[in-house]
Order: C-alpha cells, then structure tokens, then sequence
C-alpha cells in the first residue's frame, strides 16, 4: 500500500490549511508548563492549558472560557518567547480565533472592527461583494477623506504611476496623528521618486489576519499585491508595523523583487542626506510587538534615535517589552487601560518626556493616557520631520 | 474494531486520541496503573516548586474520557498474549481477560535504581511520577544537603530543586560530561559552568564530582544520613535523589511472543514483530540503520510515536516523523536549548558548523551532503522554529557562507525564502 504522510508538512497554497496542520504539531512538543499563561497579560489564570490546548486541535469546539480568552488575546507574542518548548502560541491562538470568528463577531469586538472600517465580514464572502460592505467602505472613505488635503486623491484610488518608492499608507492614511502627512513632507525633502497608496480597501488586512478573519486577510493580501504589481516599486515604506508584516508576507508569497521597508529602515538610508542632529534630550523607546518580538526588528528605531536623542530604555524593553494593547484599545478598553497604565509608569520611570513608537497603531493606544500625565508620544517618522523642518 | 492501548502517559494518550478521530465508532480502552488521571510529567519540577498548581498538571481536561467514550481502566497488565490477541490484568480481578483487535504498548519506563547498600533507605528517592514528585517535595522542606546521583538531563532538574530551597548539592557523575545525552562536549562545558558557578551568571549551585562512583548509601536511626564514594569520600545528605537513567520494564511482555531487546522493539511504524500489536514511547526501541538499537525517550517522540501508532492501528499507513524530525526543546538548568534532527551524529559523511556568539551560548548546524540534518542550540535559540522547518524539508544548502549565516543567531529566517522555504506568517 501506498504510504502516506500524516499530515502536509510543506506549506500549502491555502494558508489556513497550514495553520490547522501547523497548530496541531506545534501542540506536539507543548508539555503543560504553563508558562505562556503566566506571562499572557489578558488571559484568566484559572484557565487550563489543557483546556486551551484542547479547543486548539482541530475542529473541537471552543469553550467559553477559551472563547472570552480568545477574545482577548492581542497577539502580542509573549506567550510564544515564553514557551520552554518553543511553541508558537499566538499563531495557534489565531486558529483559535478563526474558529470563534467562525460563529460570528462577537458584540463586544464590533466597535474595534467598525474602527477599522472592516466590520460586517462574511465568513463565507470574503471577496467583499456585498453591496452593504462596498457602501460601508465608500462611505467611510467619504467620510474620513474630508481632511486628507494632499492625500485625499491616493485613497483606495485605481490609476497609478510606475515609481521606485511606494509609500503605503493602509488605513492608516485616515489616522489623526498627521503622520503620513510627515512622511510625505520627508519624501519630498529628499526628492524621491514614489506613489501613494492608502485606504480601507487597499488594508493590508493583518489585523484581519490575526483577528481570525484569514479568507477576508488572503482576498486583501492578494488585492493589494495586485496593486503593488502595477506600480513595480522597488522598496515600500510603510510606518505600520502590521502594514510592514502583511508586506513581508505577500513579497514572499509572491516572489516579489521589491521590498518592505519600516519607517526606520527607510529613514536609515537617508541619515546622512537628512543632516540629522542629534540633542541630549532624554526619550525612551516602546518596542511594537511586530517590530522587535515578532519580527526581530528592534534595533532600527534604536540606531536612528541614537542619531536624534539620548535614548533611555524602559525596564521591559525588546523582546519583554509591554504590548501597546491596541487590539483592545475599542473593543475592552478595560484591558487596555490597564496595559497603557502599566506601560506610562515605565516611561515615568526613565524621566523621558517623550515616548518614540514605530507604528502608528500603538501612537494611537497610548496618546490619551500619555496627554494626562504630561508626556508625548511621537512617531520616529514625527521625530525626524522635526529635526529637519524645526518650527 | 477493539483496540486496547497499555499505559496511560502521553504516547497512549496520543494513540487513543488519534484512533478516535479517525475511527468515531471503534471501541477504545486505555489501561493505567497510576492513581489519578495522566498528568505533565515533563512540568514535575515546575510542580514541586508549586509554580504549576495540581489542577494543571492534568494533560486533559476533566470528563474527556468519558467525551471521547474512551474507556479507562485502572491497573496492572499481568501478561500480554500477543499472538492471541488477549490481555491479563492484575487487578482489578486476577486473570482478567481482555480481547482487542489492536492493541498498543505505552507502558514507559521505570527509573533504574542502584543495586549497593541502603538503596532501600528512605531519604533514597527516585524521581519519575507524581506520587515520587510529592515524596521529593515533602522532603526537601526538611534537609541541608542533597545529593543528585546522576547529571543527566533530570539530574540538573533535581539541582534546580536544590537551589530554590537554599539547599547545598553535590552532584555525582560517571564520566567527564554533564547535560548528556541532550548536548555533546562543548555545550556540557557550558552547562557545567552555569551550575558550579564558573560562567559568573549565578552563584554556585552545585558541586559537581566526575568518575567518583557511590558506593554505599549510610543510615542513622534507619534514615539516609550520607553517602561514601569509591575514593572513600563520605559525603553527609538528608536525600539523594537518583537520576541514572531509565529503562522499560521487560516482565510486561514476559510470555508474550513479543521482541524485547533493552525495550520493545518496533518498525517505523510502530508496530511490533506481532502484527496488531503496536509500541510507542519510552518503553520503545528501534532497529538504526547501522544496525544497533536506538531509544528516543523525549515527551515529543512519545507524543509523535503514540499518534503514529494510533493511525496505523486504524488501517492508516504512517510513519515515524512524517511530521516532521525530532525536536526537543526546554531548559537544561536554567539554559533554553532545542535539539533537532540528528544533532550529534557519530560516523558517517556529516559536517559540523559551530558558533559561539559568547561563553554562555553555543550553536551546532549538522549537514550531510549540503542536507541540514539536525541542530543544537543551548543559551539562546533564536530561530530554531525556521531552521526545524528547513530540516524537515530537507533543504540542500550549498555554500559555507549561507550554512555559516544560518548560525548567526540574529539571521532572518524571512531571507530563506530566497531559498525556496515558506514559513508560517513571519
């Protein structure tokens, strides 16, 4: 007889099959020690591994309590630096996710997902044909765009021009912290070559991704590859951190020549060009979850501060540093709260005034807690402007 | 179809959960002879520090058994008639008979015990299952001074024990390496120095005596109260905690008709020289291509075993590792390592890569004919996941440099996708 492998160790074109098949060897090497329950700052620490890991396997159920949890997880990675058996837990807890988002958005996350402008998902359309999602999204570019000025013409537009740069906004093009008004400004001083690219149709659908939502997330990741396609850019700058994965990810997918780059990586090229100068001033560094734990990106943003400023590292920095807790900045701001809190002592403790980020999502989570207690929080990109255009 | 699975840890857990997926309708028992339900016996030290409270020791939720229809009974196989297809239990009743169509041997290993006087003392434990796990953290709230027979991967657990109640060790080792058999030479080097101390990151934990046999253990008032060493050493301690290894029990297949060579034998699917009878986990061995015989005692081969045994009892030709090579990883003291593949490979045409980014971490690639084969990190392993995943793809890699770069602990496994590897989300 024909012999068969258990299960498809290569990856699959279809990238839930992998993560099913993925979660389940991954539980393999998990021997209940529990750490990545301990350090997991949302997760009720009555709640058994065993448990967890068996609403994982396969197509078994979710129980409530797995289900609150799964809710909850912002995906910051923790649990999987923890792991003594290197399991990849969050990856498993977006299978999880999957599952649950499976039987419907819960209430408590629709505020999150209207935020995102992506609320309304059809498990079984993920293409967006919906005429109620098609006018959802027009109406909210409308909406949002009336402040865009410069940007206003780049939103989810279909017309482009071949450029060797193409700055990607995502939806953070509608962000009120101006950022990519900066970018733009620092593209211009430096006299590049580059296209625009932003909107909730153009999303670059990580936070769809890591949500659960994985067929909405592959319709967007090829959408936008598509898009990439027309204008053949050689690098892409995003300042979104998820936007920077999501990139990552279709670039290899897709066996694409051009490559993403951070805001800091980008800005990095240019150090000399820009004639940055540096300042004594103290300011301290939060690490977004995707840039240094995730995807090992940590000391770009410290290589360009250390052009900017006199950088004082929080007591959790890096790998251990505190997630933002975005994911539940709408959907349980109780949670968030209670993360940003923890995070704002921290940078108190460094007596820094100002609070870089490299990801405008994380900007967004910490601005309000930040204002209250006398302290900025600015984007390296917001850091740089500064430097070069001095009020 | 009846299948009866021996042995109620993690491999005959996997077995009788991989059978009921793909089999809803067959009748499954699993025979245990431990009290209480199976449990994480590779987190018994996290749960003797109560950093892991009984409640979570349970590998399955309560009332799974039951969820599953998995039938669980409670004692001793008495003797296995392989070619009949029968079961003898001990107990509950004598000579109860038990029929199955397939059946699975998952029934461990015991730890070996040291056959000198007062071995039988108590103060002399063993450290393997939970009811030992009590006795050792009973005991250790009263005594100055252990003694660690054994520096073995276990061994170094049990010193650990030692540090967290402030208790002076000593430990004992055959030969000149600690650590074995999940490091080689250099990566027991840096372990060694971890634990006396020598590397700076701690203050000593241990004191570590090679090639120094123990010849006795000594009582006062019928209690352990030393031990005396070959040299004629005498060595003063309140427990000693024996970590020499384990073994199978081989009066489990006594009359059976079944291969037992230090462990039962079986093929790369698990099955034993009776067809129907199949075998997975510790108290398994297997025929290596050189012709000798190999165990690979980890909780993940058992796991992995279990589940291939429980597919082939379902008609479903698997075999070992199709999910993938073997892979360990967890703390060896207090250093993270993983070990993948054939990590410390002896003969044949294999090349090894090394890199020692500091004193306190070390790195090993191993390559047969360009081919990763296997890989030990201790200290820091920074992607392990990505370069497990290019074992198991078999992944042919050319140059020096590129095999060099795979070292760097700070390398991106996103630029392997230049090679033709996919990896999972990042």
């Amino acid at each position: 007889m024909e012999e068969k492998p258990i299960n498809v160790r290569h990856p699959s074109e279809h990238f839930l099959d992998e993560l099913r098949v993925f979660s389940e060897y991954q539980l393999d090497s998990c021997f209940g020690d529990g750490e990545c329950m301990r350090v997991c700052p949302v997760v009720d620490q009555e709640l058994l591994i065993s448990e967890l890991n068996e609403c994982t396997i396969g197509q078994n159920e979710l129980t409530d309590a797995v289900t609150q949890f799964t809710y909850d997880c912002f995906q910051c990675g923790q649990c999987t630096i923890a792991c003594p058996a290197g399991v990849q837990r969050d990856i498993l807890m977006v299978y999880l996710k999957h599952k649950a988002m499976k039987k419907g958005e819960p209430p408590h996350l629709k505020s999150y997902y209207k935020a995102k402008g992506i609320s309304g998902w059809n498990p079984n359309r993920p293409e967006q044909k919906s005429l109620g999602k098609e006018l959802v999204i027009r109406g909210y570019n409308l909406m949002s765009s009336r402040k865009l000025g410069v940007l206003k013409q780049h939103v989810d537009k279909t017309e482009f021009r071949q450029a060797d740069t193409l700055i990607y906004f995502g939806c953070y093009i509608f962000s009120h912290t101006g950022v990519q008004f900066k970018t733009i400004e620092i593209a211009d001083k430096l006299k590049l070559d580059y296209e625009v690219l932003g909107g909730l149709k153009s999303c670059c659908g990580w936070p769809q991704l890591l949500g659960g939502r994985i067929e909405e997330a592959e319709y967007l990741h090829r959408y936008v590859a598509d898009v990439i396609d027309k204008i053949r850019p050689k690098q892409i700058v995003t300042g979104c951190m998820e936007c920077y994965a999501a990139l990552k990810r279709m670039a290899r997918l897709n066996h694409s020549t051009w490559e993403p780059l951070t805001t800091s990586q980008w800005l990095l090229q240019f150090a000399d060009q820009l004639n940055l100068t540096r300042s004594d001033e103290l300011v301290t560094f939060h690490d977004s979850c995707h840039c240094t734990r995730k995807l090992g990106l940590g000391q770009n943003p410290r290589n360009l501060l250390g052009k900017l400023y006199n950088l004082k590292e929080m007591e959790k920095n890096k790998e251990d540093a505190l997630c933002c807790g975005y994911y539940n900045f709408k959907g349980n701001p109780g949670l968030n709260q209670e993360i940003v809190k923890q995070k704002m002592d921290m940078v108190e403790k460094t007596g820094a005034k100002t609070l870089a980020v490299e990801c405008v999502t994380c900007q967004e989570s910490f601005e309000s807690a930040a204002k209250a207690r006398g302290i900025e929080v600015a984007d390296l990109v917001a850091l740089v402007h500064r430097n070069i255009f001095p009020e | 179809m009846k299948h009866v699975i021996i042995g109620n840890g993690i491999a005959g857990i996997s077995a009788a959960e991989t059978i009921r997926k793909n089999r809803p309708e067959d009748e499954i028992v699993i025979i245990g002879n431990e009290d209480g339900p199976p449990y994480w016996r590779a987190s018994l030290s996290k749960y003797i520090l109560d950093i892991i409270p009984s409640q979570k020791m349970k590998i399955k939720p309560d009332g799974w058994f039951e969820k599953q229809g998995i039938q669980q009974i409670q004692g001793d196989v008495k003797r296995i008639d392989g070619p009949g297809s029968r079961i003898f239990l001990k107990q509950p009743q004598a000579e109860a008979e038990i029929r199955f169509d397939r059946c699975c041997i998952a029934t461990g290993a015991k730890p070996v015990s040291l056959s000198i006087p007062g071995s039988d003392l108590p103060g002399v434990l063993a450290f393997r299952s939970l009811s030992q796990a009590n006795q050792l953290k009973k005991t250790l709230a009263s005594i100055k001074h252990l003694v660690v027979i054994g520096g073995g991967v276990l061994g170094m657990e049990v010193v650990e024990l030692a540090v967290a109640n402030q208790i002076n060790c000593t430990v004992l080792q055959r030969g000149n390496l600690i650590g074995t058999p999940l490091v080689d030479e250099h990566g027991a080097d840096i372990l060694l120095r971890r634990v006396t101390g020598q590397d700076g990151v701690h203050p000593p934990c241990a004191e570590v005596i090679f090639g120094d046999g123990i010849v006795e253990f000594c009582s006062q008032n019928d209690r352990l109260s030393g031990i005396r060493l070959q040299s004629g050493k005498e060595i003063p301690c309140g427990l000693a905690v024996v970590c020499i290894g384990i073994l199978p029990d081989p009066s489990i297949v006594e009359d059976s008709g079944l291969a037992f060579e230090r462990g039962l034998l079986v093929d790369e699917h698990q099955q034993t020289n009776i067809e129907g009878v199949y075998g997975a986990g510790d108290c398994v061995i297997y025929p290596t291509e050189s012709g000798g015989l190999a165990p690979t005692r980890t909780w993940v081969t058992s796991r992995i075993q279990g589940k291939t045994a429980g597919y082939n009892m379902c008609g479903i030709p698997s075999l070992l590792f199709d999910e993938g090579p073997m892979y360990n990883a967890s703390y060896l003291f207090d250093l993270l390592y993983t070990v993948i593949g054939d990590f410390n490979p002896r003969g044949g045409n294999y090349r090894s890569f090394h890199h020692h980014p500091d004193p306190v971490s070390y790195r090993k690639l191993i390559f047969k004919d360009d081919r990763i084969v296997g890989a030990m990190m201790l200290g820091d392993r920074n992607g392990d996941q990505a370069i497990r995943r290019l074992i198991a793809q078999n992944v042919s890699i050319s140059s020096d440099l590129q095999k060099q770069n795979l070292l760097d602990p700070a390398f991106d496994p996103n630029d392997l996708a230049k090679e033709g590897i996919e990896f999972i989300m990042y």
